[in-house]
């Protein structure tokens, strides 16, 4: 019979479980956000970069998140 | 002309053992050499990698020049540390052993790869190599070019298998898995500061995406192409010499890599010189030159 994981172990699985989640709002939306200001690409009315950056890495890292691909 | 040329020449007519007595006098050859090109790689790349950062964040070089030789250093990080792996730069106990140790752990830190996880994973590929089931790198065989580019894409995605970490865990060494954990903090933690403090598009084009097409580079010319079709296992049928289009040095000097299986401890510079003078004797083995 297999060793039952320790709670480090445990804590750290569920870490790595929600990578794309942690990636998508650690990296991606800042990187969004900053890569529309530097290319001046024109948003809505209200609508910072950073929203979109956060709605776009939410959405793209909860479906990689879901289906395990980025791509 | 020597002898062992002239052994070469009547290799098809040589005993089993006088063919490997014959090959195993030309690996003497190669072997035991101090790979100073590979010491002055590791450290001047990763000098160079470590200094495109001051110098794009101080406006002293556009990104746009930074990015392409981000990619080349993280492409050109992984073999360094393959000689160190392999005991190449210097062996357990000798005088030099903290150079290769060094070489070992640094040369890949733009890659991210720590180096017990890479050495120990690498030591199973040889012992395993094409083994579906053992073999730590088959996951990046494919029938196509441009299927082995896709199946290093598609091994990256977050739900792909993890063959390393198994590999590990089949070894018994969880403890080599939390280098791998410690790196992965580390570098979301670097990149998640860098981001959330403006250099998003910096981390984005100095590291990250460097690593992404590094990687896919490294096991296209490391892992795919010396072992396709990789169907066969065994000393003499596991890997095969090849002609890539950007020649040996655009290819890592993978060409050759059939050297490196038969005699791993040859350093990587001179894999392509043993190859030229241990070819008849491959030929009799019946390995898979027939590009080269």
């Amino acid at each position: 019979m297999s060793e039952a994981p320790s709670l480090p172990e445990r804590l750290i699985t569920l870490v790595l479980q929600a990578k794309p989640l942690i990636f998508a709002f650690g990296f991606l939306a800042p990187l969004i956000a900053q890569s529309l200001r530097a290319l001046n690409v024109p948003l809505p009315e209200g609508l910072s970069p950073m929203i979109v950056g956060l709605v776009v890495a939410g959405i793209w890292g909860g479906i990689a998140q879901w289906t395990g691909r980025w791509i | 002309m020597d002898g062992a040329v002239d052994l070469m020449e009547a290799s098809v007519d040589l005993s089993s053992r006088e063919l490997m007595a014959a090959e195993r006098e030309i690996a003497a050859r190669h072997t035991d050499r101090f790979p100073w090109g590979s010491v002055v790689w590791a450290f001047g790349n990763l000098a160079i990698w470590l200094s495109l950062w001051p110098l794009v964040f101080m406006g002293l070089l556009p990104l746009w020049i930074a990015f392409p030789i981000a990619v080349l250093n993280v492409a050109l990080s992984y073999l360094p540390s393959h000689e160190a792996q392999h005991d190449i730069i210097a062996r357990p106990g000798t005088r030099l052993r903290w150079l290769n140790e060094a070489v070992g752990h640094l040369s890949t830190i733009p890659l991210l790869l720590p180096y017990r996880v890479a050495k120990l994973t690498h030591m199973e590929h040889h012992k395993h190599a094409n083994d579906p089931d053992l073999d730590p790198d088959y996951p990046t065989h494919a029938d196509t070019p441009l299927g082995a580019i896709l199946a290093s894409i598609r091994n990256r995605q977050p739900g792909a298998s993890n063959t390393y970490g198994a590999t590990l865990l089949r070894l018994g060494r969880k403890d080599v898995i939390f280098d791998a954990l410690f790196y992965d903090v580390a570098f979301f933690a670097i990149l998640f500061t860098l981001s959330w403090n403006g250099h998003a598009i910096e981390a984005a084009l100095l590291w990250w995406l460097p690593r992404q097409i590094g990687l896919t580079y490294i096991q296209y010319y490391l892992s795919w192409a010396p072992h396709n079709p990789a169907l066969s296992t065994g000393r003499y049928r596991d890997t095969r010499s090849f002609r890539s289009v950007l020649g040996n040095i655009g290819s890592m000097g993978m060409q050759y890599h059939i050297i490196h299986h038969l005699h791993p401890r040859i350093p990587l510079m001179r894999t392509p010189r043993a190859y030229w003078e241990m070819r008849d004797i491959l030929a009799a083995r019946g390995c898979e030159i027939s590009e080269l």
